[in-house]
C-alpha cells in the first residue's frame, strides 16, 4: 500500500513539475515577446487625420460610435484669409453674403462670423454644434485658403481599438500616429 | 451667382477673386493656403491662436492599466480564497460599470489580441499598455485560471447576469459549438495581420449597450445573444469569444483552481447540475469493462487520424482561402473601382474621387489584391492545420480514460464564476 501511495506522489510531482516548467516558458516566451514587440518610445496611439488625404466625403458625421462624431471642424486662424465672401461660410448659390441661415453652408449654424473692418471678416466654430460633416471644409479647400480641417478631437474620443470611421473612410486619410508624433494643427508639417 | 440687391464693390472683388481661386483649382489643388495673403488689420485686430486641441493624458492610460490589475487580483482573491458569489458579483458590477460604461468597452484584452497579431505581422506599433491589457489576464491565468472572465470582463459580467434560468447544452452540441472560438481566433488573427480590419470588435455584441448605440445588425446580434444568454449562460464565452481560447492555453497549467469541495467530495452532483458553463468534470466509476486490446486500438487510430485531419483541413482552408479573403478591404476596393471603370456604375464612389483612379492606380490595387490573396493563402493553410490539429487532439483526450475522485471545474472550461461553492453541501 505505501507503494502504491509512493507511486502516485511521484506521479503529481512530475505532473506539477512539468506545469510549473510549461508556466516559466510562457512568462518567458512573454517576456520575449514583450522586448520585440513593444514600443516603448512611441508611447500611446491616437486616431488622427490626415486633413491633405482627406476629401470630405461626410462619413466623420454619420460613421464615429459617438454621436455628435469626435471629429470636428478646426479652423487655422494663421492660414485664413479673412474672406467676405467664404467658400466656408456661404453655400455657393448663397443669394446674399450675409449672416442668414439659409446663405450659410453650415447644417448646424456652427460657424459664427464677426465684422472685423472692410471687407474682413472673422470666422469661429463652435465646436458643440459641428457635426464633422465637413462641408465647410470642402467649400475653403476648394475657393479659398484651406484654413477649415477636420480633426478627431482627442477630449472627446473613445479611442476605439478600431475607429469605426477609419474603416469607412474612402481616403484612408485615419490612422493611428503615436501620440509622440501626433500633429493637432495644420500648419504643423504632414 | 444670383445678384439681390445693390452690387458692392466687395462683393465684385470677392467675385474676381472666386474666378481666380477656381482657376488656380484647375492648375494646382495642393497649395491652396497662398490663395488669399494674410490681410493687414488696420484696427488693431490681433489674429487669435490657432486651437490644435490636446490628448488625453498618458497617465490616464496606465491608471486603465492599473484598474484592471486590481480587478484580476480582486477576482482572484474573491474566488480562489474567500469563495464568495456576492464578492464575484459585486466585481461584476463594478467591471461593466467601469470597464463597459466609463471606458465604453474598450480596456478590451479580447481586442488587444488582434493589436498583438497586428504587431507581429509588422504593420502595427505596441504600446506598453496594449501589450499589457492583453497579457495581464493571461499571467493571471497561468497562476489562477480564468479568473479574468469571472468578473473583470464586463462581456462574461453581462451575460452571467442575464443568465436566470440556465438550461444544460448537450455535450455533443456543446462539443462540436466548442471548435467555433478556435475558428473565430484564427479569422480574427488572420484578417488584423494582413491589415483587413478587427473582426473581434467589429462584431463585439454588447458594446453597443456600453456605448448605447451600435450599427442596427450589431445591435439585432447583441440583443439575440442577451436573449439566449437567459436560458444557455455566457454563450459568448463558450462557443465565440476568441480570447477564451488562449486563456484556456494558459489555464491548463495553472498553479491554483477552484476546489469545489473544501472537504471530502460525496458526490453528490449539486455542484454538476450548477454549474452554468458545464465545466465540472465528474468523479469516475469504474469505467466500462472492454477488451484491453480494443481500447489500445481506439487509441492509435485517433493519434493515425491527427495528421489526416491536420493535412485535409489545411487543403480545405487553402481552397476557402479566396472567398474568404473577397472579404478583405484591398479586394473590396478592387471590385468597386474595377465595377466603375468597366462602366457597370455610373455613380462616381468617394473612394474613386480619393485614388484619382487612373491605369497606374488601378495596376497598384491589383498588384495590393494579389499579395493579400496569397496571404490569405498561406493564412488559411495554417487555420485550416491548426484546426485539424485541435480536432484530432479533442478525439485523442476523449479516446483516453482518467481516473478522478472528486468533482473538479475543468480549468480550461471553467470561467470562475462561483457559482458551485453555494450549493456544495460541505461548503
Amino acid at each position: 500500500m505505501s507503494d502504491l501511495m509512493d507511486v502516485k506522489k511521484t506521479d503529481t510531482d512530475r505532473r506539477e513539475f512539468l506545469k510549473t516548467a510549461c508556466r516559466i516558458l510562457a512568462l518567458a516566451v512573454g517576456a520575449v515577446g514583450f522586448s520585440r514587440l513593444v514600443d516603448i518610445e512611441g508611447g500611446e496611439q491616437v486616431w488622427q487625420i490626415d486633413p491633405k488625404k482627406c476629401i470630405q466625403c461626410g462619413r466623420c458625421a454619420t460613421e464615429c460610435v459617438l454621436n455628435p462624431s469626435a471629429v470636428k471642424c478646426v479652423r487655422a486662424f494663421d492660414v485664413c484669409g479673412y474672406c467676405k465672401l467664404c467658400g466656408g461660410y456661404h453655400r455657393i448659390n448663397a443669394s446674399r453674403l450675409d449672416t442668414a441661415a439659409e446663405n450659410q453652408i453650415c447644417p448646424t449654424g456652427a460657424i459664427v462670423r464677426t465684422y472685423i473692418e472692410d471687407p474682413f471678416y472673422e470666422y469661429k466654430i463652435i465646436e458643440e454644434l459641428c457635426n464633422g460633416c465637413g462641408k465647410c471644409v470642402k467649400g475653403c479647400t476648394a475657393f479659398g485658403n484651406g484654413s477649415l480641417y477636420l480633426q478627431i478631437r482627442h477630449h472627446l474620443c473613445a479611442g476605439c481599438n478600431e475607429c469605426r470611421i477609419a474603416v469607412r473612410c474612402p481616403a484612408n486619410a485615419i490612422s493611428l500616429v503615436s501620440m509622440k508624433n501626433a500633429h493637432f494643427s495644420l500648419t504643423e508639417s504632414y | 451667382m444670383r445678384t439681390i440687391g445693390k452690387p458692392n464693390i466687395h462683393k465684385i472683388v470677392n467675385c474676381v477673386t472666386l474666378f481666380i481661386a477656381l482657376f488656380m483649382m484647375t492648375v494646382s489643388t495642393a497649395s491652396a493656403s497662398d490663395r488669399f495673403p494674410r490681410p493687414e488689420f488696420q484696427t488693431g485686430y490681433e489674429i487669435p491662436q490657432s486651437d490644435v486641441g490636446t490628448a488625453r493624458d498618458v497617465i490616464f492610460y496606465y491608471i486603465d492599466v492599473a484598474v484592471l490589475f486590481a480587478a484580476l487580483c480582486a477576482a482572484a482573491y474573491l474566488v480562489l480564497k474567500k469563495r464568495s458569489r456576492k464578492g464575484v458579483i459585486g466585481l461584476m458590477l463594478f467591471s461593466i460599470g467601469y470597464f463597459g460604461f466609463l471606458k465604453q468597452g474598450c480596456v478590451c484584452s479580447l481586442g488587444a489580441v488582434q493589436n498583438i497579431a497586428a504587431g507581429l505581422a509588422g504593420n502595427f506599433t505596441i504600446s506598453i499598455t496594449v501589450f499589457l491589457i492583453f497579457a495581464l489576464p493571461l499571467i493571471f491565468a497561468l497562476f489562477f485560471g480564468r479568473v479574468f472572465c469571472s468578473g473583470v470582463c464586463p462581456l462574461g459580467a453581462v451575460q452571467d447576469i442575464v443568465a436566470i434560468k440556465p438550461k444544460r447544452v448537450p455535450s455533443r452540441i456543446s462539443a462540436v459549438l466548442g471548435f467555433i472560438p478556435h475558428i473565430y481566433l484564427g479569422a480574427a488573427i488572420l484578417f488584423a495581420a494582413t491589415g483587413g480590419g478587427f473582426l473581434i470588435c467589429k462584431f463585439d455584441p454588447f458594446v453597443g449597450i456600453f456605448r448605447l448605440s451600435a450599427p442596427f445588425g450589431v445591435m439585432i446580434w447583441g440583443a439575440g445573444l442577451l436573449i439566449l444568454g437567459i436560458f444557455i449562460a455566457r454563450p459568448y464565452c463558450r462557443y465565440l469569444c476568441p480570447y477564451g481560447v488562449i486563456l484556456g492555453w494558459a489555464s491548463t497549467i495553472t498553479k491554483y483552481r477552484i476546489k469545489i469541495c473544501p472537504d471530502k467530495c460525496v458526490s453528490c452532483r449539486l455542484c454538476e447540475n450548477t454549474c452554468p458553463v458545464d465545466a465540472i468534470l465528474p468523479s469516475t466509476t469504474e469505467p466500462v469493462k472492454e477488451q484491453r486490446g480494443l481500447a489500445v486500438k481506439r487509441f492509435k487510430f485517433y493519434c493515425m487520424m491527427l495528421p489526416v485531419w491536420v493535412i485535409v483541413l489545411a487543403i480545405c482552408g487553402w481552397f476557402l482561402a479566396e472567398p474568404i479573403s473577397s472579404f478583405h478591404p484591398d479586394m473590396k476596393l478592387l471590385r468597386i473601382i474595377e465595377l466603375e471603370v468597366s462602366g457597370a456604375v455610373r455613380t462616381k464612389s468617394f473612394e474613386a474621387e480619393a485614388l484619382r483612379v487612373d491605369e497606374n492606380v488601378i495596376a497598384v490595387l491589383r498588384n495590393n489584391a494579389d499579395k493579400t490573396n496569397r496571404k490569405f493563402k498561406l493564412g488559411m493553410l495554417i487555420l485550416g492545420a491548426y484546426l485539424g490539429l485541435v480536432i484530432g487532439a479533442y478525439l485523442i483526450r476523449q479516446s483516453t480514460y482518467k481516473k478522478r475522485k472528486t468533482y473538479d471545474a475543468n480549468p480550461v472550461t471553467c470561467v470562475n464564476c462561483a457559482l458551485c461553492y453555494g450549493y456544495c453541501p460541505k461548503n
